[in-house]
């Protein structure tokens, strides 16, 4: 736990191990509930067969998270809205050969995350505007908001990170995949991904620590 | 205790629910056309795309294959594109006082009522302070004349005249762009003098400055001047990187906004910096003014990545923090900022959707458009988009 009462899951045990990386978290998203992956194969094959309900449905289950995973990597809010829309256009393009016994989150994420750190390193070094202290009002809560700055300091700490690593971040903590999962989701050795995750880690709670002293 | 994935969760995405609505309109038209294309190949009028352009426009749907069959059948649709339930024509103004408008070689005036006057052909126009006279520039030729189109006064220059600008202090003086010269005649017409070399941005005049007449410039050289332009005294100046799209002064003649391509940047009367601000790389400014008071700036963002749109957005700036807030993203350009007397609302054109847009600068109200803009100015598709120039005058 950091300074500012911040859980970071650290891996335990010895520094070269995957810890608790490996594990599975404990508050698993109901997209990946037996429930919902049962409602959701009935939604994609009613999807199939021309229900634009169903294909909304998908929609309003995965957009949240599928656009909030683009804008923590991306931290672009325009961008990231035209990457989800792109992973939403592509689902809907392969609909008719997509496996309905599979899950639609990790087709979605993947392709979201893997254009996330696309657009990034395209982009390069971007003079964006948080970096004038330019805060989008709907964003991060200022200090005056009921939340704690907490989220605004961890929002500045991802930004720090390479894009690779707070990636495999966003995969882990946001999209509750496990290492082998985001290594095969990004094409990665697994021993890349939990190091990446652990040098991760490391600079966030860092990056608190000396916020915390400041 | 809360742990790195709540925070990942708690962290606020901005704009996220105006994004969650722009893309299903947009993931909906898409199902519909997928549907569309899977059956019979109905082509129902494009209510839902429509409806999704207005919001998005055509750019986000040229990312993909499925977007591209969309777009096509947006093509056939196009002038579903816009704002739905515009109103026709225009029979009133939603804020109060006049409009001039460029619209061909064309300027007219709007009433408060609706009506709409042809003034002539010119090439540039400027309202006077109190909408009693309107600056004309046609080739070399500036003239003033009144709302009823009477000539009260025309000069000769020696290159072609834009921007004419009469300043806001009771009308004493007319600022204008002479080839790559800025100029200023009197009120009256007479005392023509040379104030310096300028860029293609509109001087701006400073409100409230007493009895001196101060106006503020972009010059070749990179500096935005603030000078007496009766005594030629500067008063001000701050390097500008680049040509600025827009100058615009408080209504208290307080801060200065030299608007640039990829920035923001606000002065004091002395040219000392009060404000910078950086925008997207993705985002390119084409127009911005203030809003009554000092602390909001109104913008227009254009952003061509997956395509061209642009954006109205409002920056807040108060104390050392900026915030932004978009208002309203259309497909395609969006031009002519003018900002209604009273504040309360201001227009932009949206040439692709043949409309012009009143929007509430305060949240409770809605964005109110009028439709066949062309038509009611007698402006072919190929010519210019009906401008509006300027907003005038609450009295009037």
């Amino acid at each position: 736990m950091d300074k500012l009462g911040l859980r970071l899951r650290r891996p335990t045990g010895s520094a070269g191990g995957a810890g608790d990386l490996a594990a599975p978290l404990p508050a698993l998203g109901p997209l990946r509930a037996d429930a919902a992956h049962r409602s959701e194969r009935k939604l994609v094959r009613a999807a199939k067969r021309g229900s634009k309900e169903a294909f909304g449905e998908l929609f309003n289950m995965h957009w949240p998270r599928v656009h909030r995973a683009s804008y923590l990597i991306i931290r672009d809010s325009a961008a990231a809205e035209d990457i989800a829309q792109e992973a939403f256009m592509a689902a809907l393009r392969h609909l008719d050969r997509f496996d309905a016994r599979r899950p639609l989150g990790p087709w979605l994420h993947r392709i979201v995350v893997n254009r996330s750190i696309d657009w990034t390193r395209t982009s390069r070094i971007r003079s964006e505007v948080h970096a004038d202290s330019w805060r989008e009002e709907t964003g991060v809560p200022g200090p005056e908001s009921a939340a704690p700055a907490v989220s605004g300091e961890l929002m500045s700490a991802l930004g720090r990170l390479p894009v690779e690593r707070r990636a495999v971040v966003v995969m882990r903590f946001l999209l509750d995949y496990t290492p082998s999962e985001i290594a095969a989701a990004l094409e990665l050795p697994t021993g890349t991904v939990n190091s990446r995750l652990r040098r991760a880690l490391d600079q966030l709670g860092s990056d608190y620590e000396e916020a915390a002293d400041a | 205790m809360p742990d790195l994935r709540s925070e990942l969760e708690r962290i606020r995405v901005p704009e996220a629910e105006e994004s969650e609505r722009q893309a299903r309109l947009l993931i909906e038209a898409a199902f519909d056309e997928r549907s569309a294309g899977a059956g019979d190949r109905r082509r129902r009028p494009g209510r839902i795309v429509a409806a999704m352009l207005s919001l998005i426009g055509a750019s986000v749907i040229a990312l993909t294959p499925a977007g591209a069959e969309v777009r096509e059948w947006i093509k056939d649709t196009v002038t579903d594109v816009g704002e739905p339930n515009a109103k026709p024509a225009l029979t009133r103004l939603p804020a109060p006082g006049s409009l001039l408008v460029s619209a061909g070689r064309g300027a007219w005036t709007v009433s408060g009522g609706g009506a709409r006057d042809r003034l002539g052909t010119f090439d540039d126009v400027g309202w006077s302070p109190h909408g009693l006279y309107v600056a004309t520039a046609e080739g070399r030729s500036l003239s003033a004349r009144t709302a009823a189109g009477e000539t009260r006064w025309e000069i000769e220059a020696d290159a072609a005249v834009t921007d004419p600008v009469w300043s806001p202090n009771e009308g004493y003086r007319v600022a204008y762009r002479s080839g790559d010269e800025l100029r200023v005649v009197w009120g009256d017409g007479v005392n023509d003098r040379a104030i310096g070399a300028a860029v293609a941005v509109a001087p701006a005049w400073k409100p409230r400055a007493g009895k001196r007449n101060v106006l503020a410039y972009a010059d070749p050289t990179g500096h935005v001047r603030i000078v007496d332009a009766d005594t030629g005294e500067l008063l001000g100046a701050a390097r500008s990187p680049a040509a600025p799209v827009d100058l615009d002064w408080t209504r208290d003649g307080s801060q200065l906004l030299v608007l640039l391509r990829d920035s923001i940047r606000v002065l004091d009367p002395e040219g000392d910096e009060i404000r910078r601000a950086k925008l997207s790389r993705s985002r390119e400014a084409v127009g911005g003014a203030f809003l009554p008071g000092r602390d909001t700036i109104v913008l227009l963002l254009r952003s061509e990545r997956s395509g061209a749109r642009t954006s109205v957005v409002f920056v807040n700036h108060v104390g050392d923090e900026l915030s932004k807030r978009t208002i309203f993203t259309g497909s395609g350009r969006l031009t002519g900022l003018a900002v209604a007397p009273n504040g309360r609302r201001m227009l932009v054109g949206w040439p692709r959707a043949d409309q012009w847009l009143f929007i509430p600068t305060k949240r409770t109200n809605r964005i109110e458009a009028v439709g066949n803009i062309r038509r009611q100015f007698g402006t072919g598709e190929n010519e210019p988009f009906p401008r509006v120039e300027g907003w005038c005058c609450q009295a009037r």
